[in-house]
């Protein structure tokens, strides 16, 4: 017995080292890369397209895959995160102290997002079923007629003035807080209830799971993550219209969530790489690209229903507990 | 044996115009085994469904002289009420492990989980060997039989059972049967809910006859299997 929990340690340790080497190297490779722009500067605004797709993608997952509701308003909270961060960076930080506040900014972008999250949650959440899907759909909507209307945010005109800020190391660095939290969060006890609510929410309740509380939680975690997508992207492009988070966004987000495989974190990153840079390469087609896209999806979900992953997980992202109950 | 555990006065329970229980009384003494046996239809799982708070009712359900009215099913469960639903209810695309962690979502008390937890495979030896499978590959048996353990892993005072026998072998029933009594010997009251009148009447201690929303008959399980009118509408005699 003892030996099986040395081995446990073990994987654990083992665990452990590997992501740290895989993060260090992820940063230094990023940091050099941006220091020396050793590589394009296309391929470069590609990578952290790629990033920020990821946390996207893991962030609708949450909810679409782990939880099993259905949101397909993510760009509203995205649009939260955008727009609070770059008025911030515009109208108080635009000047050196900008670069150095940009992470808190960034941070309050998701936070303001995550507090609206709450919002839509808190009545969506009464009953279960479409509701969700209806409510975070006009919630898509109210966001982007609402920001049109308002002068003091550019209108339909759009937002700019933002810096640069958003560089490869950074939207590295983001990525992997929303891969690690994410990824601890579905596993931890709060997870292991997000998913029986999945599964079958009056068993879930009736293992004294608080229901209402987690789907909330959860819904906030979501939120939190696509506001910070948001802020990164606002700061990518420098320039925001509320068209740039219209339901395409949120449908492109669902592509993204459904390639890669529901309630797979593998999946996720998966999906959105394969999505992202599968639409890049197509660039040359010009406008057939947007028909060829589709026609792979057809094609994906006639071989591949569940997406590349659907529920499956690369071990490397389950808890060291399966790895070690199987082995036993 | 002196204390109510539950206490049902008046329980009326309406599916639209329809009523399905009403006006039952109902008494569960501490460490009792309660046999709820009934044709279909004649309200048995609108009762259980009313004590964990699944469903609105009319009339009120004290459990150790609280009253449960107006609480949300995770707290009623909290309280010590665990219900194993008609149909399992397994997260199927969850491994046994994971149903397991899942049931004692709401305990503090590591200690006790771990040894409930080496309870559970005690009685299911099966259910260790199948640890890390997704469970809805598991056998009818062996979801019965997870579904139980689950029930004691959430830890309740209370364990309300709804047709536990529903589709098993007649060895399963038998040896679900010898757990439901063992898991009574250890301290739990069970309510136990089945059409198998004759093996829920062998393990009570006492048992309550419904029909079409009433309680037409109750008393020591004696008294009923010895009954006319049981022994030709439920025993088949």
């Amino acid at each position: 017995m003892s030996e099986l929990f040395n081995n446990f340690d073990k994987i654990i340790k083992k665990r452990l080292i590997i992501s740290i080497i895989i993060f260090a190297a992820g940063m230094t490779l990023s940091l050099c890369i941006h220091q020396y722009n050793i590589l394009d500067q296309y391929i470069q605004l590609v990578m952290m397209y790629v990033g920020i797709n990821i946390i996207l993608t893991l962030s609708l997952n949450l909810i679409n895959g782990y939880m099993g509701e259905f949101s397909v308003g993510h760009a509203g909270f995205m649009a939260v995160g955008a727009y609070v961060s770059s008025m911030l960076s515009v109208r108080f930080f635009n000047n050196d102290i900008g670069q150095i506040v940009f992470p808190i900014v960034v941070l309050i972008g998701g936070i303001c997002a995550g507090f609206v999250g709450l919002i839509v949650a808190v009545p969506s959440f009464r009953i279960r079923g479409d509701y969700l899907a209806i409510v975070t759909l006009s919630f898509n909507m109210i966001v982007k007629s609402g920001l049109e209307n308002v002068d003091s945010v550019g209108g339909a005109r759009g937002f700019l003035g933002m810096s640069r800020l958003t560089t490869l190391p950074w939207v590295m660095l983001w990525t992997f807080i929303a891969v690690w939290i994410i990824r601890n969060f579905v596993n931890s006890s709060y997870g292991r209830g997000v998913l029986s609510i999945r599964e079958d929410e009056t068993a879930s309740s009736l293992m004294t799971v608080n229901t209402q509380k987690i789907k909330v939680r959860a819904f906030m975690l979501s939120s939190f993550f696509a506001g910070i997508a948001g802020a990164l992207y606002a700061h990518l492009i420098q320039f925001i219209s509320p068209r740039s988070f219209d339901l395409i966004k949120s449908t492109e987000m669902l592509i993204m969530v459904y390639l890669g495989g529901i309630g797979s974190i593998g999946g996720s990153i998966l999906g959105a790489s394969v999505y992202t840079i599968l639409l890049e390469l197509l660039r040359p087609l010009g406008i057939w690209r947007m028909v060829l896209m589709p026609l792979l999806l057809v094609i994906l979900m006639i071989y591949r229903p569940n997406g590349i992953m659907g529920l499956r997980e690369f071990s490397f992202f389950k808890p060291a507990i399966d790895r070690f109950l199987r082995n036993k | 044996m002196s204390n109510y555990i539950l206490n049902i006065d008046n329980l009326t329970v309406k599916y639209g115009k329809i009523s399905a229980l009403n006006g039952v009384k109902l008494n569960v003494y501490e460490g009792e085994i309660i046999a709820l046996i009934g044709a279909n239809g004649a309200g048995k799982t609108s009762m259980l469904k009313a004590v964990s708070g699944m469903i609105p009712y009319g009339g009120n359900i004290e459990f150790q002289g609280k009253t449960l009215k107006n609480k949300a099913v995770h707290q009623i469960v909290s309280l010590g009420i665990t219900h194993v639903p008609e149909g399992r209810r397994i997260f199927g695309n969850l491994t046994v492990n994971e149903n397991l962690t899942i049931a004692a979502w709401g305990r503090k008390d590591n200690s006790g989980i771990k040894e409930d937890r080496s309870r559970v495979f005690k009685l299911f030896p099966r259910l260790m060997e199948r640890i890390d499978q997704q469970s809805s590959t598991l056998s009818g048996g062996e979801q019965q039989m997870l579904a139980v353990g689950r029930a004691i892993l959430t830890g309740g005072k209370l364990i309300l059972l709804d047709e536990p026998s529903m589709g098993l072998s007649p060895i399963f029933v038998k040896e679900i049967f010898k757990v439901i009594k063992e898991i009574n010997n250890d301290g739990a009251t069970i309510i136990l809910v089945e059409q198998n009148a004759n093996m829920a009447l062998q393990i009570a201690n006492r048992g309550y006859v419904l029909e079409t929303g009433s309680i037409k008959l109750s008393g020591s399980t004696e008294d009923l299997l010895n009954n006319p009118l049981v022994k030709e509408a439920y025993l088949g005699v």
